[in-house]
């Protein structure tokens, strides 16, 4: 059964009954296989739609989710339960299980992936868990993720105190297990929380095909947050040097804030700023460097090359073009109207109602799609990914939008298979307006084609 | 493209009953098991079908069993009019399975298995109603009705599962407005079936939990979608199931089909 994955979250969602007959196929080896290619980050099983399941049954199915623990090392557990569900399942292992139980999709991401979302820290979340053991490490996650949860006393404080959260964590339960280096995103800033003591362990820890992708699709700063670093020795910076210097390539920026005399040697810390990396007291003093993130907060600093399309995206175009337009009829119910094509620097209206999502592809061809949409356009779009896409929030549209484009991105990923040409994806890049589009796509020169969907323009630029 | 108006088109494409079945219908309404079985044998197609499902191990029978009047007469009425109903559902089957990883013998297997633990459900319920007892072998008809709809967006759809986990149903009830038992109701409509029985199309769509026949037949396609063949074909992630049955008609439930199982 292949699952959902997204932002390193995988879910399976199984449904029905259960037992030790059928929770084999539930995850098969092509499955595995797939959750390794894509790096996923934690592996759940969804019980949303799961009528009845037996010991037997989950016995076997937390079997296949170790094997892709022991071949990925992410996050393995259960989702998507009511309570009469997460009680049966903590008393038929007694209380001690190995596997993490999230009470909904919503807050397995979380604890999982890339944290999404502007303001993390301001997002109003409350924990509880009658197990003082697991409410404290269910807080103290949140709080390493970026997160600043409230902790209720009692389960009658957090009764009271659950409707003026956004989130309510209460029947979820973190089992042990290796992870990758925790990351969020602050500002268009990519956070990495840097723990005790960093030495050679860093370069297997941390996720270098994310850091990779995340470069692809627009982000230029990285910011290693070192407070609660104990000591780093020589193969440590070693590490954030070479990353340091493989990032400059594309403009990237590595900082690394928090670190003290007692945790750096001086001569370290002369080759880390040689190596080219910014050294900041705290996270605050690097927010406020204004002179470094500019007016837009981050992300602006223009790429040293710029790389513009190449014959062999002319080459694919047509096929781009053709796997678009399908989606986006098949998808919308309507037709797509191809009015223009221009090889030239992306041009668009600036309207308040326009938005995009960037998507790079790698591998036998290295490019870079931008899906342009008017506000209306997007909602149509959306309307399958969305329960009610004319009122979604425009959060959760941005979010569905990036589904979107996904779809298309992996329906041109498999047009190329047939022909020989293996690429893969990166997770999409969400623009909210046309001015954040131009702040980082501006100068590149790109292959331009403009739709007309019921009216409404639609742009697809493709460029290196 | 998936939409309401190809949704129309497919139910105007689907074949009438032929005359000789529906004669031989008529004669097991009235209980007359000979007529039905001489009407039944004069249509090939039909006896081909009926010698098939009947020596399906499921049904028991140490023989090949080959007649016309033998094979009515060891099936018996009941049984006799369920698979009477599920050759309806075969006029609908597609010669090759696109969506779903599913050939002739697997969908058979799966008829195989709703007629006859639905006849043991029906049992344990004490419910005699030989309207209600057609309605397990109806149903797969959607499951070939949607195979047809979905077959020319399989791509789409692919991509749309691993994106959203959206079941097969979900995304026809966002591009249609129509649901797999609303499939289910226009195909019995189609082939004039009872109100009855179409009513009871309409009551497994509903998530009342009030009728013990409604949610033992909920429970009963989930039970058979969730074995591990039909995992496999990619039958599970066809419903949006429901989970709304009280936790003693699931235990009940299971105890019932454990029995018949064993």
């Amino acid at each position: 059964m292949r699952p959902t994955l997204k932002n390193g979250l995988a879910i399976f969602t199984p449904q029905g009954f259960l037992d030790g007959e059928n929770a084999k196929v539930i995850i098969e080896p092509q499955d595995i296989q797939f959750l390794v290619e894509k790096g996923c980050e934690a592996a759940l099983i969804s019980l949303k739609k799961v009528v009845f399941f037996n010991k037997r049954g989950l016995t076997t199915i937390v079997g296949l989710l170790e094997q892709v623990q022991e071949k990925t090392g992410s996050l393995i557990g259960f989702c998507d339960y009511n309570l009469k569900k997460y009680n049966t399942i903590l008393e038929m292992y007694q209380h001690k299980v190995s596997f993490s139980l999230f009470e909904s999709d919503a807050i397995a991401a979380l604890f999982t992936g890339i944290p999404l979302g502007e303001n993390i820290d301001t997002k109003k979340i409350i924990v509880y868990n009658d197990n003082v053991d697991q409410k404290n490490q269910l807080v103290l996650e949140l709080y390493e993720r970026g997160y600043k949860p409230s902790v209720a006393k009692s389960k009658e404080d957090f009764a009271e105190q659950k409707p003026l959260h956004e989130v309510a964590v209460s029947n979820s339960y973190i089992g042990s297990s290796e992870r990758h280096l925790q990351v969020h995103i602050k500002g268009n800033v990519i956070v990495y929380g840097l723990n005790s003591f960093v030495d050679s362990t860093l370069a297997e820890k941390f996720d270098m095909r994310y850091h990779e992708n995340s470069l692809r699709v627009g982000f230029l700063f990285f910011l290693f947050n070192a407070h609660n670093v104990s000591s780093i020795n020589v193969h440590g910076v070693n590490f954030l040097s070479r990353l340091s210097t493989a990032g400059a390539e594309h403009g990237a920026t590595i900082a690394v804030c928090g670190l003290t005399r007692r945790s750096i040697a001086d001569s370290l810390r002369e080759e880390l700023e040689d190596a080219g990396v910014l050294l900041y007291d705290s996270m605050k003093s690097f927010f406020e460097d204004e002179s470094l993130l500019g007016e837009g907060g981050g992300g602006a600093v223009t790429t040293k090359k710029t790389q513009h399309i190449t014959k062999q995206l002319v080459e694919v175009l047509p096929a781009i073009t053709q796997t678009a337009m399908h989606t986006i009829e098949v998808m919308m119910q309507c037709e797509v109207k191809k009015e223009a094509l221009k090889i030239q620097p992306l041009t668009l209206e600036k309207t308040n109602s326009m938005m995009g999502v960037a998507l790079a592809f790698f591998g036998d061809l290295s490019g870079l799609l931008v899906v342009i949409f008017e506000e209306e356009s997007a909602r149509k779009a959306c309307q399958i990914l969305l329960e009610d896409s004319a009122n979604a929030p425009r959060e959760e549209l941005m979010d569905a939008l990036g589904e979107f484009v996904n779809i298309i991105g992996g329906k041109f990923v498999q047009l190329l298979l047939k022909k020989q040409c293996k690429i893969d994806i990166t997770m999409p890049r969400t623009f909210v307006n046309v001015a954040e589009i131009f702040q980082h796509k501006k100068e590149k020169r790109g292959a331009q084609v403009d739709f007309r969907v019921e009216g409404k323009p639609l742009t697809l630029f493709l460029t290196k | 493209m998936i939409s309401s108006a190809a949704l129309d088109h497919y139910v105007a494409q689907v074949p009438a009953i032929p005359k000789i079945v529906k004669a031989c219908s008529k004669a097991l309404s009235e209980g007359d098991l000979v007529k039905a079985a001489d009407c039944a044998a004069q249509d090939d197609a039909l006896m081909v079908y009926l010698r098939e499902i009947v020596n399906k191990p499921i049904f028991g029978f140490r023989s090949e069993i080959k007649e016309a009047r033998q094979i009515f007469g060891v099936l018996g009425l009941f049984r006799a009019r369920q698979i009477l109903y599920s050759y309806y559902t075969r006029l609908l089957m597609p010669k090759n399975w696109e969506v779903f990883a599913l050939d002739s013998r697997t969908f058979q297997e799966l008829q195989a298995q709703l007629i006859v633990k639905w006849e043991g459900v029906m049992a344990q319920l004490d419910c005699k109603n030989p309207e209600i007892s057609k309605v397990a072998s109806i149903i797969p008809a959607a499951i070939a009705a949607c195979e047809a709809i979905f077959k020319h967006d399989v791509q789409t759809l692919r991509l749309l599962q691993a994106q959203k986990a959206l079941s097969y149903e979900a995304i026809l009830m966002r591009m249609t407005g129509f649901g797999f038992f609303d499939l289910a109701c226009m195909i019995a409509k189609k082939w004039e079936l009872s109100e009855e029985i179409i009513q009871f199309l309409k009551d497994l769509k509903t998530s009342k939990n009030d009728d013990d026949r409604v949610v033992f037949l909920q429970l009963l396609l989930q039970y058979e979608l969730s074995r591990e063949v039909f995992v496999k074909c990619g039958l599970n992630d066809f419903f949006e199931f429901s989970t709304d049955a009280k936790e003693k008609q699931i235990a009940d439930f299971y105890t019932c089909i454990s029995k018949l199982e064993s």
